[in-house]
């Protein structure tokens, strides 16, 4: 069909084309992508499952050393701090019984209480437990002894409402009878702790009881007993109405008890480093330079989080994110190819792994809310970067697209702020809301921009706990 | 390159080394890059090819008949993969008048010779469907049957695009030679020179004369 030289311009280009191939120097950079199409033939996902591998090699490391290193440090710390608690725990559970030491009874506060239950069955019994009850108790008995005569069971019943109330019914039946000065100290001294003490001031109890215990208690406690016997002996029906008022006690001592028991747990679980792990989703805006002309992203991430300190928190992880941007050519830094032709506008879309290092600060934490700031750096390892460059309508020149494949990585190459804020679900999980803004400390990508991303994550954390329980 | 140097390079390939893969790759790179730089519409899409192209070499290297010239193995696998690169987007087709795709080019073209960067600037202005069956034709000197089968297309359309192209090229051709380009320049530095050299050569036998 066609013969040679039929056509002068196809024999121009053919004669001008086909010479030998030594226009072109080698290039490196084209050897490096060569290299890169090599490995990926090898083991084509490889390139994807290695970063995934060292990134959460690495979280993983980070994790374990900081969490290893803040465990040994919080260890030595830590047996003075609980040698002080268990004291603590073994005064304040023992306090409501302490008046028993006296009868040579070792029974804890349920048990007294329980016998106070069972008390109206018989005499001796009521009467062990008006013995056993804390010295309000032996207080208000004494108080139901004094106005015994007097029918005041409803008041004395009703006196322990309030420990106001209580003092001053004691106190006025105590001045009504001027019966000695030692019952009258006593109840005082016996007031403040019996009424008080399982409800706030634990340090301060015992040592209200023993300083005053040789002075006064000594001889009070005799002279009550004395005469709590008496008057449970003779008045059978103030000591039901006694023994209502000690269970109500008893059961509020042990509530207290209960409670601070669960709060010297809770400061104890809170000294080890609790490590939770968070699912996030996010959207952010990318930009180049400013948010002017931003596009939106999304982001994929588990992070680890290992509480150091009440108030401090290390985390780490991995994120997947899709970045799309668009970029002028000043802002994209080109590298030799084509210098001569420059284009307009230049669209990327970046799928990015994301391996953040942060640390966060609790500002404020109220019942299920909490809200602490955060700073960190991030390491990036772009996956997968796509560019088109669109070149002027008068020049003719179609886009050009070009795709980077784990070519770039960026370690501690983004700077890291956020807020969060958490609320609690429940002792497990808890929803957290956290914005955030990533500013590049060095060039990314391909282009080396100055790529910014701001957005709001959303996610869900649960709490595993203490992994490093003694 | 000597052969027995190439037939090294090759063995070591077939070891996977990756010393004598980046030995042959330079070894072939210019030539590698001139055919992909044809088929492509930039330098980039040329190296993207190209080196998809050398991933089919190093791949298939047990493959190749050693009774064969290597650099023709190369070539013609560097002018598939840039085949296969706009296969997807060759369907591009015209109904123009194919008879009168045979005469352009004949005549109207000025005498003149353009470098190499002006051609290939040229050619890849052209949209790919145009440039992918103007190399075939021109340059490589494949038929339309053949080109149709290649390309699957139909030979109508390889016989349009293959028109358009030439009048496309033909236009940037005779454009470049309306300019005020170097060429030009360059041809009236000669003709200066040689007035030059001539005046200067008649005064001197003129004062030998004297």
């Amino acid at each position: 069909m066609k013969e040679k030289n039929e056509n002068k311009l196809d024999q121009l280009f053919k004669d001008g084309l086909s010479g030998p191939g030594d226009h072109f120097a080698f290039r490196e950079e084209d050897w490096d992508s060569m290299e890169q199409l090599l490995d990926k033939k090898s083991n084509k996902k490889a390139g994807f499952f290695r970063i995934m591998y060292y990134a959460s090699g690495i979280a993983a490391l980070l994790l374990l050393a900081l969490g290893l290193y803040f465990y040994s440090k919080n260890d030595t710390v830590d047996p003075a701090k609980m040698h002080g608690k268990v004291n603590k725990k073994g005064n304040s559970q023992k306090h409501p019984g302490s008046p028993d030491r006296g009868n040579g009874n070792d029974s804890l506060g349920n048990k007294t209480d329980d016998l106070a239950v069972t008390a109206p069955a018989g005499q001796s019994n009521t009467v062990k437990s008006a013995k056993k009850d804390s010295i309000n108790n032996k207080a208000e008995s004494m108080a139901v002894n004094n106005s015994a005569n007097n029918n005041q069971d409803s008041k004395v019943k009703a006196s322990p409402g309030s420990d106001l109330n209580n003092k001053a019914t004691n106190m006025a039946v105590n001045d009504a009878l001027p019966n000695n000065n030692a019952p009258k100290t006593g109840t005082i001294n016996n007031a403040t702790p019996g009424s008080n003490a399982p409800q706030l001031a634990d340090n301060k109890t015992p040592s209200a009881n023993k300083v005053p215990g040789g002075q006064t208690t000594g001889i009070d406690t005799p002279d009550n007993s004395g005469k709590v016997a008496p008057a449970t002996n003779q008045v059978e029906n103030n000591i039901a109405a006694n023994q209502n008022t000690d269970t109500t006690a008893n059961k509020k001592a042990e509530r207290e008890a209960k409670k601070q028991m669960a709060i010297i747990k809770a400061s104890a679980i809170k000294n080890r480093p609790q490590f939770s792990i968070t699912v996030l989703a996010a959207s952010d805006a990318n930009a180049v330079n400013s948010f002017g002309h931003s596009q939106t992203g999304t982001n994929y991430g588990l992070q680890l989080s290992l509480r150091v300190t009440k108030k401090l928190t290390i985390s780490t992880g991995v994120a997947y994110a899709i970045k799309p941007y668009s970029s002028t050519p000043t802002s994209y830094s080109a590298d030799s190819y084509n210098p001569s032709r420059t284009p307009t506008n230049i669209q990327a879309n970046c799928k990015v792994l994301d391996v953040p290092l942060n640390l966060s600060y609790q500002l404020f934490s109220k019942g299920n809310n909490a809200i602490g700031v955060g700073t960190g750096v991030s390491s990036y390892f772009m996956l997968k970067e796509n560019y088109r460059f669109d070149y002027a309508a008068e020049t003719g020149w179609k886009p050009y697209n070009l795709e980077v494949r784990n070519k770039n990585t960026h370690l501690f190459g983004v700077l890291n702020v956020n807020v969060n804020y958490q609320r609690r679900i429940n002792s497990k999980f808890s929803a957290v809301l956290q914005p955030y803004m990533k500013l590049p400390l060095t060039g990314i990508g391909n282009g080396k921009v100055d790529l910014k991303s701001t957005g709001v994550a959303l996610g869900i954390n649960w709490n595993i706990g203490s992994a490093l329980k003694p | 390159m000597g052969e027995a140097e190439l037939q090294q390079l090759i063995a070591g390939c077939l070891q996977h080394s990756r010393k004598d893969q980046k030995m042959l790759y330079k070894a072939f790179y210019g030539f590698a890059m001139s055919i992909c730089l044809r088929y492509a519409g930039n330098r980039y899409e040329a190296s993207e090819i190209m080196n998809q192209g050398f991933l089919k070499v190093f791949t298939n290297l047990q493959k190749y008949d050693t009774s064969r010239p290597f650099i023709a193995w190369v070539g013609r696998i560097m002018m598939n993969t840039s085949v296969d690169y706009y296969r997807s987007n060759l369907k591009l087709s015209l109904t123009d008048d194919l008879d009168a795709a045979e005469d352009i080019g004949h005549n109207e073209l000025p005498d003149q010779k353009l470098n190499y960067d002006d051609l290939i600037g040229m050619v890849q202005q052209l949209p790919n469907a145009y440039r992918t069956v103007f190399n075939l034709f021109a340059i490589e000197g494949f038929s339309h049957e053949e080109i149709a089968s290649k390309l699957n297309i139909s030979t109508g359309t390889s016989k349009s695009n293959l028109f358009k192209a030439r009048e496309k090229l033909k236009n940037m051709v005779i454009n470049s030679g309306r300019l005020p380009e170097g060429n030009s320049g360059s041809g009236l530095q000669t003709i200066v020179a040689i007035g030059t050299i001539s005046v200067s050569m008649s005064v001197l036998i003129e004062l030998i004369m004297k």
